[in-house]
């Protein structure tokens, strides 16, 4: 079948420079908002305090845009771990908690050939013995919680946890979050979490 | 074939039980009995009756937190091997609770999108078309035009979403990848045009927070339509593609949804009763092979319908105000990618007080356990996603 090869010839290259360019889009409302003016801001999750929005508790819908607009920036996350890590692939296995699906999505939309994580070493893996990583999505469920600790317990360490999208830090607008239940080594904000600013994420606690 | 005498919901008012059939817009009661004898809401209500018994007969577990899968979802298969016997599959690792009854109005509506992020626009779409119905609140018919659009974008997307990891469970990894490609670079234009990528924050009681220019949305879909054909007609002619999807996971039964449905022939689509698209002639799009080749032609097939109705929704627009008559016990409804979700709703003090959805994946996921039976354990994830179904939209309303 000669059609295929032909076909992605046509295309070109998709895949973007990022991190070594700049990133050509973002999701404008998934970025964190900031003040466009002086009046008093509406949010339904109660996420801007002075004028900062908490990048844990924002569900990206935009319901302050009279006063507020997106920032456009990759900056919605946030690490707590300060030692890089030394290896050269790093393999991630996701775990769904409660989430509405688009989570989900988002982070396998990094393997897509606009982001090829892999041109990175950044790899899903289906079992969490062979992960670097957790990426914990979603609210709490009962039902997910020993799931949950067992997966942390299988892992090789050192582990970094991630906590993923508005529900699994806040709980957004749906439920309870994740935070009581594991101690994150990066937590990206974001409802869903915009892929450049998943890749930047992950590229930072690294520590590249 | 005819579905109309399915029942595909039922629900508790008062003391009484009530139904939705298929082809009718109001709910009617529904003697207890009728409702026990429903034999596709098991796994719903956790009773698992798929088990299988018999020499060398094992149980294997696939799931509840697996690669391979987008979502939490626990599989037991009974197997003497390869072949599936039988699977009961347990979606309530992942069992969401969603408040949203005595809610403020906006949050319910922020709730509503998040219960399914695939789809979130139908669902925003059904809660905002029922809530305006119920309060007789008119919308202008470019609201109504713009909802139908970004509706059909989404189950574009959806469906290219599907035929990418049907692509990718058959080996032709490179019609995968170009399909998740163009998914990636439409999610990329509905964000610069509405400013999200899966559409959270757009919809309104009564309108749009955030307006968008039709005709840009309408070429890159357009070009996007182009760009999957292209990919769809190498598909046809690929025989490793056909042959892997061909014969796997056939299901005929009339309480599926949606393409499922379609694929066996069924040709019932709620976009025919919704007034939303009552000006707008299409044909419905059915197959009759019921596997997951029938699923594939009939997302082919409905990609091209969606831009049809896009194109001829603008055409269409009115300078009056949208506002359908009300009708005595109404059954909300929306075509969501996956299938028909229909909705009960009560108010009381401008708040909802009562709430039942039913989604697709309620049906489909049993239609799936049914059709999974003699196929093999590889199978299951594309087979699986080629139904639609979604877990998350399993949660309950509160
Ligand atoms: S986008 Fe929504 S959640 Fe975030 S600060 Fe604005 S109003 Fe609050
Ligand atoms: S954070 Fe937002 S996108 Fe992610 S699961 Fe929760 S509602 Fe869905």
């Amino acid at each position: 079948m000669k059609l295929w090869p032909i076909n992605s010839l046509r295309k070109g290259i998709l895949t973007t420079k990022f991190p070594m360019g700049k990133n050509e889009t973002i999701s404008p409302w998934s970025t964190l908002p900031v003040r466009r003016n002086d009046s008093e801001p509406y949010c339904p999750v109660n996420a801007i305090n002075m004028g900062k929005v908490s990048l844990e508790k924002c569900i990206s819908c935009g319901r302050c845009m009279e006063s507020m607009e997106p920032s456009l920036r990759l900056d919605n996350f946030e690490k707590f771990r300060e030692k890089p890590l030394l290896k050269r692939s790093f393999k991630i296995f996701p775990i769904d908690s409660g989430t509405c699906g688009a989570c989900n999505t988002e982070l396998f939309s990094i393997g897509n050939p606009y982001y090829d994580a892999t041109r990175l070493g950044i790899f899903f893996v289906n079992t969490p013995k062979q992960a670097d990583a957790l990426a914990i999505m979603g609210v709490y469920g009962e039902e997910m919680e020993s799931v949950i600790k067992k997966a942390v317990e299988v892992m090789a360490q050192p582990a970094v946890i991630i906590l993923f999208g508005a529900c699994a830090l806040s709980g957004g607008i749906i439920g309870r979050g994740l935070r009581d239940l594991v101690d994150p080594d990066l937590i990206i904000g974001g409802c869903p979490p915009d892929p450049f600013v998943i890749l930047n994420a992950l590229e930072k606690v690294r520590g590249r | 074939m005819n579905s109309n005498q399915i029942i595909s919901g039922f629900f508790k008012k008062g003391q009484d039980y009530f139904c939705i059939r298929d082809n009718s817009r109001s709910f009617e009661p529904c003697p207890i009995e009728e409702i026990k004898n429903l034999d596709y809401f098991h796994a719903l209500e956790k009773e698992y009756k798929h088990n299988a018994t018999g020499e060398n007969v094992f149980r294997f577990n696939y799931g509840p937190s697996t690669g391979g899968m987008v979502e939490t979802v626990d599989f037991k298969i009974y197997t003497y091997g390869e072949r599936i016997l039988s699977v009961d599959i347990l979606p309530e690792f992942k069992r969401r609770e969603i408040k949203i009854t005595h809610e403020k109005l906006d949050n319910a509506l922020l709730k509503m999108e998040r219960l399914n992020g695939f789809h979130s626009f139908s669902y925003s779409t059904l809660l905002c078309s029922s809530l305006e119905r119920l309060e007789g609140i008119g919308i202008p018919d470019d609201v109504r035009v713009k909802r139908i659009l970004l509706m059909e974008t989404e189950r574009i997307i959806s469906h290219i979403f599907k035929t990418a990891r049907l692509c990718e469970a058959a080996s032709q990894n490179i019609a995968s990848y170009q399909l998740l490609a163009l998914r990636e670079k439409m999610m990329r234009s509905v964000a610069e045009i509405t400013g999200h990528r899966y559409m959270f924050g757009i919809n309104k009681i009564g309108g749009l927070y955030r307006d968008f220019e039709p005709s840009r949305l309408i070429q890159m879909v357009k070009e996007a339509v182009r760009e999957y054909s292209q990919i769809r007609d190498g598909l046809y002619v690929s025989r490793i593609f056909i042959d892997r999807i061909e014969n796997t996971c056939k299901i005929s039964v009339p309480f599926s949804r949606g393409p499922t449905m379609r694929a066996s022939g069924y040709a019932y689509d709620y976009r025919k009763m919704d007034p939303y698209y009552a000006d707008l002639d299409f044909s419905i799009v059915t197959e009759n092979g019921s596997d997951s080749l029938a699923r594939f032609q009939v997302f082919a097939g409905e990609i091209k319908t969606s831009l049809e109705i896009m194109e001829r929704a603008i055409e269409q627009k009115n300078a009056d105000d949208f506002m359908p008559e009300p009708l005595e016990n109404e059954i909300f409804g929306v075509e969501t990618p996956s299938g028909d979700a229909r909705m009960f709703l009560e108010m009381e003090d401008n708040k909802i007080s009562n709430i039942y959805l039913r989604t697709p994946s309620m049906l489909n996921l049993e239609a799936f356990a049914r059709g999974i039976c003699g196929n093999v354990k590889t199978d299951i994830p594309f087979a699986y996603e080629s139904f639609g179904i979604w877990i998350s939209e399993l949660g309950e309303l509160l």
